[in-house]
């Protein structure tokens, strides 16, 4: 009996002085394992007299059992032990600034299409949208452009390939075939701002081959050019954010309109830099008009029973003017740098509550 | 298209200054493009008188003159070889900025002569190419005079974007004209009267059946006796001032009256016409013919074309031949004023990549009258510089159906622009403009447009050309209603 008093004696230390799980499962397995020191004790209780029997299995269960525990309690305690200083090593300071983030930046373009989007959404316009592949029909005939008008040979036009009727599409060279779509589609009144890509043959330092436009249509009963001028004014004096810019209309000719009217606004070049606001110069900045008859006619309304106005801009110039960006060219390089410098955070969603500028 | 001040001057009387009549310009519908006032840009140079001209103790290109400036005697170094004593000539004093040689002169030692100032060359002024000496002016000029205001030369000359629609401002009457209608003057009387003429011209029009279609009006007539040679100075002076070549005055009477008045003209030489007629007809595919600007040109079957017995040698409103075409020796001058097909024109010129004054107002649409209505002015013009006796006028083509009624509601100018104009102010802005108004029902009129404005298509050109008159600034501001309940459902 002297023996398992010593073994318990030394296991108990062993696995009080256990310092890891590991340590006290290698002690578990010595212990109680089937080759283990109490497993050992067990098997020789068949070689013993039977009154020694009783007693002497008695004291190894109950060593069986003191070891036993003493090993749960000594691995809850461990595990805890543990958990506390993963807590300490991995705590965290939730009060602490975010790490900075590379972001993306919104293209100028994208941008001032918004800023035109809000101001005029603002006065109830809503987008519409057509496709860039359009037919010879709605970039040209229906806008009141027959083959050979002059006002054609100064498109300079991406043809495409005729199709089976032997009509050739072409790559629109303006944003107004929408105003055609929306009106053979809908009834009036219509309200609406047409944003996209447009396509003219013109490759040089003031020309891309694809750049873009953004169309304005109005069609109601009783929609005079006084609301026309009303429109536009308001709409320069917030996109550029000054309610003094002047702004001219001058005679013009489209061939879809009738009155037409160029847009100036007034600028100042004094010092050899151009300085918009109010000053001794004008700058062209869009084209506008009262519907042509013919185009109405065209879309299957009555001219004598409603009427409208329309416009167009194009949205790079309007860019670079508004954010000093001196060369039409870059706007297509891609270049990083410039995106970085000229780009927009992009959740810094132009509003007219926020403003503009 | 450019024209000089003085040049507007002729059709439009008026007092106002180049600014005032160049904002209202813009303000119509013609766009300023530039504005180049020789009085400003060449102003400090100076007539100058050569007292003496030896030469340079240094230098054997080289001569001193001593020189008049109108106030003191300058030594002046000088390479021209036709500086001589007695030659009056243009003289840029120290701190002038010389144009043609971009550099601002300075006192200084040429080879160790001192020299103050600089004697010129057209060229050295930009007023031409000419280079090989300083200018010889007239020897009564006087010393110290203003050279720009001297030499007549004190023109401005304006620049103004046409836009597509506006072929009749494609020529200085039509710009007068609108300006008048704006109250910027008033248009001069034109003499329009018809010149009857002395004989048959031997020359005679012929269209042929294929290209009926294309001309509605030809007129020409013969000019017997002429004497072709330099055109007289106003006229150069004026064809220089807006870029276009002197070159002899039968070639400058066309191309100033194409300027002057928006009408083109082709002058033949009639000795070098073969047969007595001129014949309008299409080409035929493969037919070559030599132009005006000395290159060859293969024609296709659709491209009209005027030729003679020997064949085609002129491209319809596109360019003349070189074979029939006028020399310095013309004497006998067959002049062509036609209307051809707009389409027509411009189809045959893109197809040849042939680009030309002419063509560029033929595609526009011409005064459909103008063969008949501007003969008569145009053979005056031609026999006061050229001389000559003037023959009947020789006229083909059923005449261009320019005639038309356009129905038009005076309230329609409100209803469309937002501008309430009495119709008495809408009636007299259209009949300044030269339209004609049936008024006998006073609420629906019958506009009559002239002939000058093919562009005329409907009431609401009407309604445009009454407000561009009466000034776009005095369109009103109005706000779009803000129940508008059109497009899809918003939030």
């Amino acid at each position: 009996m002297a023996g398992l008093e010593d073994l318990k004696t030394d296991l108990l230390a062993a696995i009080k002085a256990a310092d890891s799980s590991d340590a006290l499962e290698k002690l578990r397995v010595e212990a109680l394992g089937k080759k283990g020191h109490i497993s050992a004790e067990l098997a020789r209780l068949g070689s013993m007299p039977p009154e020694e029997r009783k007693a002497f299995g008695q004291a190894v269960n109950q060593l069986k059992n003191e070891v036993t525990d003493a090993l749960a309690a000594a691995k809850a305690s461990l595990s805890q032990a543990e958990m506390n200083s993963r807590l300490a090593a991995e705590k965290v300071d939730v009060t602490l600034p975010v790490r900075p983030e590379s972001q993306g930046r919104l293209h100028p373009l994208s941008r001032v299409m918004e800023e035109i989007a809000a101001i005029f959404a603002d006065m109830g316009f809503v987008i519409a949208e057509g496709p860039d592949i359009e037919s010879d029909y709605y970039n040209f005939t229906a806008l009141n452009i027959p083959p050979e008008h002059p006002a054609r040979q100064e498109h300079d036009t991406f043809y495409l390939k005729a199709g089976a009727d032997g009509s050739r599409p072409v790559l629109r060279t303006h944003t107004s075939p929408v105003q055609i779509r929306t009106m053979q589609a809908s009834e009036p009144p219509i309200r609406i701002i047409v944003p996209g890509r447009t396509y003219r043959s013109d490759h040089d330092a003031t020309h891309s081959p694809m750049f873009h436009q953004c169309e304005g249509l109005v069609i109601g009963p009783d929609i005079h050019m006084g609301h026309l001028k009303a429109v536009l004014i308001d709409f320069c004096r917030a996109f550029f954010g000054m309610e003094d810019l002047p702004v001219r209309f001058r005679p013009s000719y489209f061939p879809f309109t009738e009155p037409s009217a160029e847009v100036d606004i007034g600028c100042s070049r004094a010092g050899g830099g151009l300085q918009i606001g109010a000053g001794e110069d004008w700058l062209e900045i869009l084209g506008s008009g009262m519907v042509n008859p013919r185009v109405l006619e065209n879309c299957g309304y009555d001219p004598d029973k409603v009427q409208g106005f329309a416009f167009g801009m194009g949205i790079e110039r309007l860019a670079m003017l508004k954010y000093g960006i001196p060369d039409l060219r870059t706007f297509y390089d891609s270049d990083m740098r410039w995106l970085r410098h000229y780009g927009f955070v992009p959740s810094d969603m132009p509003a007219l509550h926020s403003g503009l500028v | 298209m450019k024209f000089t001040w003085s040049w507007l001057h002729d059709h439009l009387e008026t007092k106002q200054d180049l600014a005032a009549i160049c904002e209202a310009l813009v303000m119509l519908g013609l766009e300023v493009e530039g504005i180049d006032d020789p009085a400003a840009r060449l102003g400090a140079f100076r007539v100058a008188e050569i007292l003496s001209a030896r030469p340079h103790p240094e230098a054997d290109r080289l001569q001193l003159c001593e020189v008049d400036d109108g106030s003191q005697t300058l030594q002046i170094v000088c390479g021209a070889p036709n500086a001589r004593a007695g030659l009056k000539t243009v003289l840029a004093p120290v701190g002038t900025y010389v144009p043609g040689a971009d550099i601002t002169i300075k006192q200084g030692k040429i080879r160790g002569e001192l020299s103050n100032g600089m004697l010129c060359s057209e060229a050295e002024l930009g007023l031409s190419d000419e280079a090989d000496g300083i200018m010889e002016l007239d020897s009564s000029l006087k010393a110290g005079a203003n050279f720009v205001e001297a030499s007549g030369l004190a023109d401005p000359v304006i620049e103004i974007a046409i836009t597509p629609n506006r072929g009749d401002c494609l020529g200085v009457r039509g710009i007068a004209r609108d300006l008048a209608a704006a109250g910027h003057g008033k248009l001069k009387e034109l003499d329009l009267s018809e010149e009857a003429g002395e004989f048959d011209s031997p020359i005679s029009w012929q269209i042929a059946e294929n290209a009926a279609d294309l001309v509605p009006r030809v007129s020409g007539r013969l000019f017997d006796g002429v004497s072709n040679g330099p055109s007289p100075d106003w006229m150069a002076r004026r064809l220089t001032a807006v870029g276009q070549r002197p070159i002899s005055a039968l070639v400058d009477i066309t191309n100033y009256v194409m300027l002057d008045l928006g009408r083109p003209l082709h002058a033949y030489d009639a000795d070098k016409i073969a047969g007595d007629k001129l014949i309008i007809r299409r080409a035929e595919a493969g037919e070559e013919l030599t132009a005006l600007n000395e290159k060859t040109y293969q024609l296709a079957s659709d491209m009209l074309v005027i030729g003679d017995a020997h064949g085609a040698d002129d491209i319809a409103g596109v360019m003349g031949g070189a074979r029939t075409g006028v020399s310095e020796t013309t004497s006998r001058m067959f002049l062509e004023m036609a209307v051809f097909d707009p389409i027509s024109v411009a189809s045959t010129g893109r197809q040849l990549n042939l680009h030309s004054d002419a063509r560029y107002r033929f595609e526009r649409g011409l005064d459909g009258s103008s063969p008949d209505s501007l003969a008569g002015y145009v053979a005056r013009l031609v026999q006061q510089i050229c001389g000559g006796k003037i023959s009947r006028l020789e006229i083909a083509g059923p005449g261009v159906s320019w005639q038309r009624q356009i129905a038009f509601v005076p309230a329609r100018t409100a209803a469309l622009t937002g501008i309430s104009i009495r119709p008495e102010e809408q009636a007299g802005i259209l009949e300044r403009l030269g339209f004609e108004i049936d008024r006998k029902q006073p609420d629906s009129w019958q506009v009559s447009p002239p002939a000058w404005r093919n562009d005329i298509d409907g009431a609401a050109d009407l309604v445009e050309e009454v407000v561009r008159i009466h000034g776009f600034d005095k369109l009103p501001m109005t706000a779009l209603p803000r129940d508008f309940l059109g497009g899809p459902p918003r939030l």
